[in-house]
């Protein structure tokens, strides 16, 4: 195998230059699946009616689908959609405008959402349920409760696994490619493909994974350390 | 994960590369085996659907212009079989540097870059026609030095693909050129790209003019509730080559030899009939 | 744009469908082998020789940060050229399937590593304790006390597993290796990807009730495997023991 050492000295840093848009695509894909995430988890656990069933629905659909169809229906058929039904209400906006950024973010969120619903979910199983009937009894109100007492405990516990999600979102980033964003892998591939050089372009995206992911899990221990404290209430009850 | 961690993780990754790089000579003399009748076996290499250069009919059996170009090759060269195999741009070229392929047909261009990494024979295989598209109300913007004065946006192009290789190439002759070029790893886009401009997401597209005609013009195309909205006009092709594997010099030179018989002898055009419906050389000249 | 064509959706469908099995065997390989090769990373990581559980540890990380396609490269184009002379080229003949497989089972040996080293963990120790205190041996205590109770713990996972390497036939493709999604691709790229969006329905079709099955099958086996059983099972062989 010879491998074109000088290739990947020269590449490495034009690929890296592009670390910055795989950063923001991670950033904002985790925030919104974070809060999708947290009001699925809670929909299903309090047994909301319709929300419930709905949630489940979706969740399974997402989980059951390759991800390269949810881009194609996000990135090709939801503006088509969006555009027709613009048209009829008479709207001026033109769809095609947006920024095809903002389509990645949304394809992106999509898995990680129910990712982060499902570790929710196991987190707050984890917490005695007789610590939210304290909590009443002693005249909080149920959000209040929530916030205060359950939430934190219910993040705690499920931070390893959150973390996990974003370590798995950082190298689904690279899906963004296919809706035109490019990033580090994409950045890879056009250099790789201009010298027909591709696998030592891919190895500078690997060598960047293993730095960014290693800051990302450095962060992601001190953050649970921090945590900890939290951690009691887990597991008083057993 | 510790700071030590990621050093020694990034020291295994590069020694390994390094023991690759180091068995490199000696797997491509070893791949290139002995057949039964003495002839060296060749590897090919083709994306498993590159239509109609390289794709499988409804018998299953891998037919297309490329491959048949290197089959009436094998043909010329008694000293060698071609074997077929299938794999993905990226990986077809990471194969070719391994050894595992000898030979990758890409319906690739030449450029200075490739011929340092690969050998490249002097004669092309074929020519990749393309053209122009845009919406009707643009239909007087037919160059691509129009569609950068207008300051018009291309449709997004596959990275290391012969399409947005011809847009790279005009870029980087014209530094001043009013529009950048967007990719996309999404094998779709190259027919996407039609209902991009029809929709305005971008401006202008490059396409394969019989692609057009067959999708678009023609009264049963699969697409052609958009011949309303665009418009089409031919540009110059490009010759396309096969890329051979670095150190390969005997191959190459045959190779070479046997595709100018065969543009000599009309083969190339009439296959270039049989899958493109014209005779790219025809508007090659 | 055009409108969904039943026909197409059809097509794409029956034609593709077959080629489940082909999903399905490099599902049951990656996820075997990759077992196995989890178990022996988690005895690794629990020994005492330092160098061996570095090891271990180090390769859980690597495999966390490689990008599949890089993995896959480096197991089909990288190990026949390494290997070299007579082995390599065999190796060079190989289906693609064969490295699919080897590639899917170093990433689930990672992932599986974490998941039996997490059910390992939860165990209480004194269960390993009390059943050699009743006169099982020590294989006896693993297969009749604490397997069971791993495994029950690891099934939410496994199924998690089977559905994240079944979408993963895109990568597959990239090597020619067709699976379901490999083949719905190929009969795409036929009529020029026209048809992608039918194509995509037909996936769905394939994929959504295959995943839905899947995890309504793990999930009857993870309440199947309630304790109760455990202490039958473990009733009757103490009985025969004495």
């Amino acid at each position: 195998m010879n491998i074109d050492y000088s290739f990947i000295v020269s590449a490495l840093p034009k690929i890296a230059a592009f670390l910055p848009v795989t950063l923001k695509l991670t950033v904002v894909a985790f925030a919104v699946a974070f809060a999708a995430g947290l009001l699925m988890a809670l929909a299903i656990n309090r047994r909301i009616k319709v929300l419930s069933p709905l949630c489940r629905i979706y969740m399974s659909l997402i989980r059951g689908t390759p991800m390269l169809l949810q881009i194609y229906v996000i990135y090709n058929l939801a503006p088509y959609a969006a555009a027709a039904f613009i048209e009829k209400a008479g709207l001026d906006i033109n769809v095609y405008d947006i920024d095809p950024v903002w389509y990645a973010y949304i394809a992106l969120s999509l898995t990680a959402s129910v990712s982060v619903a499902e570790a929710v979910r196991a987190g707050m199983q984890s917490v005695h349920q007789g610590q939210r009937e304290a909590g009443l009894s002693m005249g909080m109100s149920e959000s209040a409760v929530f916030i205060h007492i359950l939430f934190p405990q219910v993040i705690c516990a499920a931070m390893p696994v959150i973390g996990n999600i974003v370590v798995d979102l950082i190298k689904a980033t690279s899906l963004a490619f296919m809706m035109s964003v490019t990033e580090i892998t994409g950045e890879a591939k056009i250099l790789g493909g201009d010298v027909l050089r591709y696998f030592e372009a891919y190895l500078c995206v690997f060598v960047i994974y293993i730095v960014v992911i290693a800051v990302v899990e450095k962060m992601m221990h001190l953050l649970e350390n921090r945590m900890s404290v939290y951690r009691r209430g887990v597991h008083s009850s057993t | 994960m510790k700071w030590n961690k990621v050093i020694s993780t990034v020291l295994i990754v590069s020694s390994l590369t390094g023991i690759l790089a180091g068995c490199g000579t000696d797997a491509q003399q070893s791949a290139s085996s002995q057949a039964d009748d003495g002839a060296a076996v060749i590897q090919v290499v083709a994306p498993p659907n590159n239509y109609p250069l390289a794709y499988t009919d409804d018998e299953g059996n891998r037919t297309g212009y490329e491959i048949e170009v290197m089959r009436k090759v094998d043909e010329l060269l008694p000293e060698y079989t071609f074997v077929f195999n299938e794999a993905e741009q990226d990986a077809a070229f990471t194969g070719l540097s391994t050894g595992k392929y000898q030979i990758a047909i890409t319906n690739s261009f030449y450029t200075e870059e490739r011929a340092e990494n690969y050998n490249i024979p002097e004669n092309p295989m074929g020519a990749s026609p393309c053209g122009l598209v845009v919406t009707k109300d643009r239909a007087d913007v037919t160059t691509l030095d129009q569609a950068s004065e207008l300051k018009m946006s291309p449709a997004p192009v596959m990275p290391g693909d012969g399409l947005a290789y011809q847009l790279e190439q005009y870029i980087a002759e014209h530094p001043d050129a009013g529009f950048e070029l967007t990719y996309s790893s999404d094998p779709n886009v190259f027919v996407d790209c039609l209902s991009l401009v029809a929709e305005g997401r971008y401006d202008f597209a490059f396409f394969p003019g019989n692609y057009y005609d067959a999708l678009v013009v023609a009264e049963d195309g699969d697409l052609h509730m958009l011949n309303d909205t665009l418009s089409y006009k031919r540009t110059i092709p490009v010759d396309t080559y096969p890329i051979i594997a670095k150190g390969e010099d005997d191959l190459t030179e045959k190779v070479s030899g046997a595709l100018k018989t065969l543009k000599d002898d009309g083969t190339l055009e009439e296959l270039s009939v049989e899958f493109y419906g014209f005779n790219v050389f025809e508007v090659l000249e | 744009m055009r409108t969904v064509e039943v026909e197409k959706v059809k097509y794409f469908f029956i034609e593709s469908l077959p080629y489940l099995r082909v999903t399905l065997l490099y599902v049951t390989v990656s996820l075997v082998i990759g077992f196995m090769i989890g178990a022996g990373i988690v005895c690794l990581r629990k020994s005492r020789i330092k160098i061996l559980a570095a090891i271990a540890s180090l390769y859980v990380t690597v495999l966390r940060c490689t990008p599949s396609i890089v993995l896959l490269f480096l197991v089909y184009y990288g190990l026949p050229a390494m290997l070299g002379g007579r082995v390599g080229d065999a190796l060079n003949r190989m289906s693609p399937v064969f490295f699919v497989c080897i590639t899917f089972s170093l990433f689930i040996g990672a992932s599986s590593s974490e998941v039996i080293r997490s059910a390992y963990e939860s165990l209480r120790a004194g269960q390993r304790e009390a059943g050699l205190s009743v006169g099982m041996t020590e294989l006896q205590t693993f297969w009749f006390i604490l397997l069971p109770q791993m495994v029950k713990r690891a099934i939410p996972n496994i199924g998690n597993m089977i559905i994240f390497l079944m979408k993963e036939g895109a990568l597959a493709y990239t090597i020619g290796l067709r699976d379901v999604l490999g083949q719905a691709y190929y009969l795409s790229a036929r009529s020029i990807n026209v048809y992608a969006v039918d194509m995509y329905l037909a996936l769905t079709l394939i994929y959504w009730p295959v995943s839905l099955a899947i995890e309504k099958l793990f999930h009857i086996l993870e309440k199947k495997m309630d304790p109760a059983k455990a202490r039958r099972s473990l009733r009757k062989l103490s009985g025969g023991v004495a």
